[in-house]
């Protein structure tokens, strides 16, 4: 096979197994013949299995203190108790009295109404997509902007919508 | 990072369950790919910590069937990227071009405690300063093509760009690392 000498970027997407059927046979078959693309294809082989190298001998175990503090952060972000459960923990040691279950009862309407509310389920989409702004935006680095891109990409339909049926559960559940 | 408030998503079993697991199976990977990404272990434990959060918040947009740690891994590059930018100021990183000459500043992006000093080897020392050398993206397209070996079209994913970009970020990355290799092992 007589062919011209590949170039570095060729033997890159050989390595990572990046080129065509077509050009990948062909590549292998002028690295058989030709010592000089051999030697630069020894040379790229190198740096990958050093990398792979230097990856394990400084693998480190994930520190304990991470886990404690990644639990940590998800309990203080759990929601306060809503207003029906501490009246219910309010009362819970006391005679239950007429008075006390109106007290609960109308307690319990009033939250529900709140809660039926649409503006609570737009502000927490909005909130939702500006706190997980990172998650979707799957612009590189060097993009200025955040929040729009967050809008523009195909995970934020669905996000939206799970924010909209957890909004609807919850109506759901206070019912 | 402040916890707005959130006023309502009770957390369920599930929901722990899956944050659980999800450290327990990928919590190691992550924490490594997270300590090569920023090459700085206080930095690493931040990014690494803040991922599962948002994991825990997210889980449910996780699609079953998709892999979790490319999912993660996406999290953690974006959110590395915007602590770059939040620091910005400290660091004055140039977002290069993909067409322009790439000049090697010396400048260690985040660095406070390097990890140099976690592999005694040489050689490991050598790989560890000439990957910290390089700037960010070319750090994170050469971590994730070669130690993670995630194909082109994976790393476009992960990182939110063209296989275009991919390859020619890992081209120019590879000859600059191969450059800073030789610049450290003929130093030491
Ligand atoms: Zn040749």
């Amino acid at each position: 096979m007589n062919q011209e000498h590949t170039t570095t970027e060729n033997i890159i997407d050989y390595l990572h197994h990046e080129l065509g059927p077509e050009a990948d046979a062909a590549l292998l078959l002028h690295l058989k013949s030709c010592a000089q693309c051999a030697a630069m294809y020894e040379e790229q082989a190198r740096l990958s299995e050093s990398l792979r190298a230097f990856a394990r001998a400084s693998e480190r175990e994930l520190p304990q203190g991470v886990v404690a503090r990644i639990w940590d952060a998800v309990d203080a972000q759990a929601p306060q108790p809503s207003v029906t459960q501490r009246i219910a923990a309010f009362f819970r040691p006391a005679i239950v009295v007429p008075v006390a279950a109106v007290l609960v009862v109308g307690a319990f309407f009033g939250y529900s109404a709140t809660h039926h509310a649409s503006p609570m389920i737009t502000i927490d989409a909005a909130y939702y997509l500006r706190d997980h702004a990172s998650i979707n935006n799957t612009m590189p680095f060097g993009e200025s902007s955040v929040e729009p891109t967050s809008l523009r990409s195909d995970e934020s339909a669905s996000d939206q919508q799970w924010v909209a049926s957890t909004g609807a559960s919850a109506v759901a559940e206070t019912r | 990072m402040a916890a707005p408030r959130k006023p309502f998503d009770p957390p369920s079993p599930e929901q722990t369950a899956f944050l659980e697991r999800a450290i327990e199976q990928h919590g190691k990977a992550t924490y490594n790919f997270a300590l090569r990404l920023t090459h700085n272990e206080a930095d690493a434990r931040d990014l690494t910590q803040e991922a599962f959060i948002r994991v825990y918040r997210a889980w449910r947009s996780f699609q079953p069937g998709t892999s979790f740690v490319s999912w993660i891994y996406r999290i953690v590059t974006n959110l590395y990227r915007d602590e770059l930018r939040r620091r910005k100021g400290r660091y004055q990183e140039e977002i290069p071009e993909d067409n322009a000459p790439q000049e090697y500043s010396g400048a260690r992006p985040l660095a406070v405690e390097p990890i140099e000093d976690l592999v005694e080897s040489q050689f490991g020392e050598t790989m560890s300063k000439a990957l910290a050398a390089l700037s960010p993206d070319q750090r994170q397209v050469v971590v994730l093509a070669d130690i993670e070996e995630y194909s082109y079209q994976e790393i476009a994913e992960i990182v939110g760009c063209s296989i275009g970009t991919v390859r020619s970020r890992l081209h120019r990355a590879r000859q600059q690392l191969r450059k800073l290799v030789e610049h450290y092992s003929a130093k030491s």
